[in-house]
């Protein structure tokens, strides 16, 4: 630090400085927001039996803790995770299958576009019908909501990869699996994990649409639940746990990305 | 100096729904062992093309190529290539980058990981071999991409407009480096170019090409020592007879 210049050092308290106003800003923002939502709610502006407060939505949160709220959050995050891991692993394997196969590329490239585009929920009575009325037909609905975006990403970066790249091992002899394995895997990393934050995303939405459909517990089931009997403390502490839950997901998925980024460094 | 790599009629035509588009006519030409040559000729004309299908990248539509009196079909590793850009991968090391094509031949044994660490040391990058391609400059990475290229030992090696995303000066003094290295480790170069100061600077054959479909319209030797330092030439006054020779023909 003895050498650094007055300039650099101006340069990072400014940073510095930056970072601390955006973090002040953001937290401001919810905190207005949520004093607004409060005041609102208790001067009678709104209804808090139709739009809720924050201090009704944390008592319910409460309460609903001694009343079995962790298994809903279990459900939900249990159907979530296995549907996002089934949705990628399958995703990276049709994507690979289509990059080997240029041929196998051209052929499904008009059924991924339909597919992609079809609102996967209008298959909800089919997947209840084949996969039976549980956790199997939630799963599988999250699936069908983001096997497709990950076929079609995955698939879209790996032929996008750097032809020069592909040239220079092929002129060492390597086969399409060295290729794949040398230059395509990690030079798209940046792709796969950009799939799975989209991914863990769709997954949950799936595993709610699902739960709306067809569910005995999960935060999806609650807000139905809750919705018809006209419970909205429920229903909003639903949503906002279901906010938390994506982000902690989101955040998990970023922390892994770092992880495999050092550790792949040497493929 | 014997023949060494000869190449004979060769032919390519693309195919495409729309047609068919001839880029290679008939092109002959032989070169020695430890012979520099260079191609040239107007943009477009099929000189990287053929220098693919002499790398067994590109299929050729008929003809063929021999080394050492010996038919060769598909990749050779006796053959190296190097293309525009130096193709390191940013996710690996220096070091790691210098080994990939052992590892693809499969021959990542204590002796050619001996012989790639002392090129390495000899072309001052040893200091560098933990870093990432990012922290080099462009001249380094391309003494890099050579390296990676010799590190699996070929005997000819195939340059693909080498230089030429360097700026000037940098790329005048890494062909100079190429030059040496290339001369050191009696190697045998055919090269790409189209900068003819270049190919004549650093040639002892040059094959000028004719506009596509591409013949070989004159094979010019430029006569000079093979110790040559191929910036001082540039001053010399053979220098610019040959370079006078290659542009008349290139125009003509």
């Amino acid at each position: 630090m003895k050498n650094t210049s007055y300039s650099r050092i101006q340069y990072l308290k400014v940073l510095k400085r930056e970072n601390q106003l955006v973090s002040f800003f953001q937290i401001t923002l919810i905190v207005v927001i949520l004093a607004f939502w409060e005041f609102a709610a208790c001067s009678g502006i709104v209804d808090p039996f139709i739009v809720s407060s924050p201090i009704r939505i944390a008592k319910t949160f409460f309460s609903m803790l001694k009343n079995g709220l962790i298994i809903h959050v279990l459900y939900t995050v249990c159907e979530t995770l296995v549907g996002f891991l089934i949705g990628v692993l399958l995703g990276l394997l049709i994507a690979v299958a289509l990059w080997f196969s240029s041929f196998a590329n051209r052929v499904f490239a008009p059924y991924l576009v339909v597919l992609n585009s079809l609102p996967k929920i209008a298959l909800g009575p089919v997947i209840i019908v084949w996969a039976g009325a549980g956790a199997s037909a939630i799963i599988t609905m999250a699936v069908a909501i983001s096997l497709i975006v990950t076929v079609m990403e995955l698939s879209h970066g790996f032929y996008s990869t750097d032809v020069n790249l592909l040239i220079t091992v092929k002129s060492f002899g390597a086969t399409k699996w060295e290729s794949f394995k040398k230059i395509v895997m990690p030079y798209n990393i940046p792709v796969f994990f950009q799939s799975l934050k989209v991914n863990i995303g769709l997954s949950l939405v799936g595993v709610i649409a699902g739960e709306f459909l067809v569910s005995k517990a999960g935060l999806g089931y609650l807000i139905v639940y809750a919705g018809q009997v006209f419970k909205m403390d429920l229903v909003m502490m639903s949503v906002v746990l279901l906010g938390f839950i994506a982000f902690i997901m989101y955040s998990a998925v970023n922390y892994l990305e770092k992880i495999a980024k050092k550790f792949l460094n040497h493929v | 100096m014997c023949l060494f790599l000869s190449v004979e009629n060769i032919k390519l035509s693309y195919q495409t729904p729309t047609g068919e588009t001839e880029a290679i006519k008939n092109v002959s030409f032989e070169v020695e062992e430890g012979q520099f040559v260079s191609i040239v000729g107007p943009s477009g004309c099929g000189k990287s093309t053929l220098l693919s299908c002499i790398a067994g990248i590109t299929d050729t539509t008929s003809g063929s190529v021999f080394l050492n009196g010996k038919k060769i079909q598909g990749i050779n590793e006796n053959i190296g290539y190097m293309l525009q850009n130096d193709n390191l991968l940013p996710w690996r090391s220096i070091y790691k980058n210098v080994l990939l094509g052992l590892e693809i031949q499969r021959k990542l044994t204590p002796v050619n990981i001996k012989y790639a660490e002392e090129l390495l040391k000899k072309y001052q990058l040893w200091e560098f071999k933990d870093s990432y391609p990012s922290a080099l400059s462009g001249g380094m990475r391309q003494r890099v991409a050579l390296i990676r290229t010799l590190a699996v030992k070929p005997s000819i090696l195939l340059l693909d407009e080498a230089f030429s995303a360097l700026d000037y000066q940098t790329r005048v003094n890494v062909s100079k480096d190429v030059y040496e290295i290339l001369r050191r480790e009696n190697k045998t170069m055919i090269m790409v170019t189209h900068d003819i100061p270049e190919a004549v600077a650093m040639s002892d054959k040059i094959i000028v090409f004719s506009n596509r479909p591409s013949t070989v319209k004159r094979e010019i030797l430029t006569g000079f020592d093979t110790d040559r330092d191929p910036i001082k030439i540039r001053g010399d006054n053979r220098f610019q007879k040959c370079f006078d020779i290659v542009w008349k023909e290139m125009t003509k």
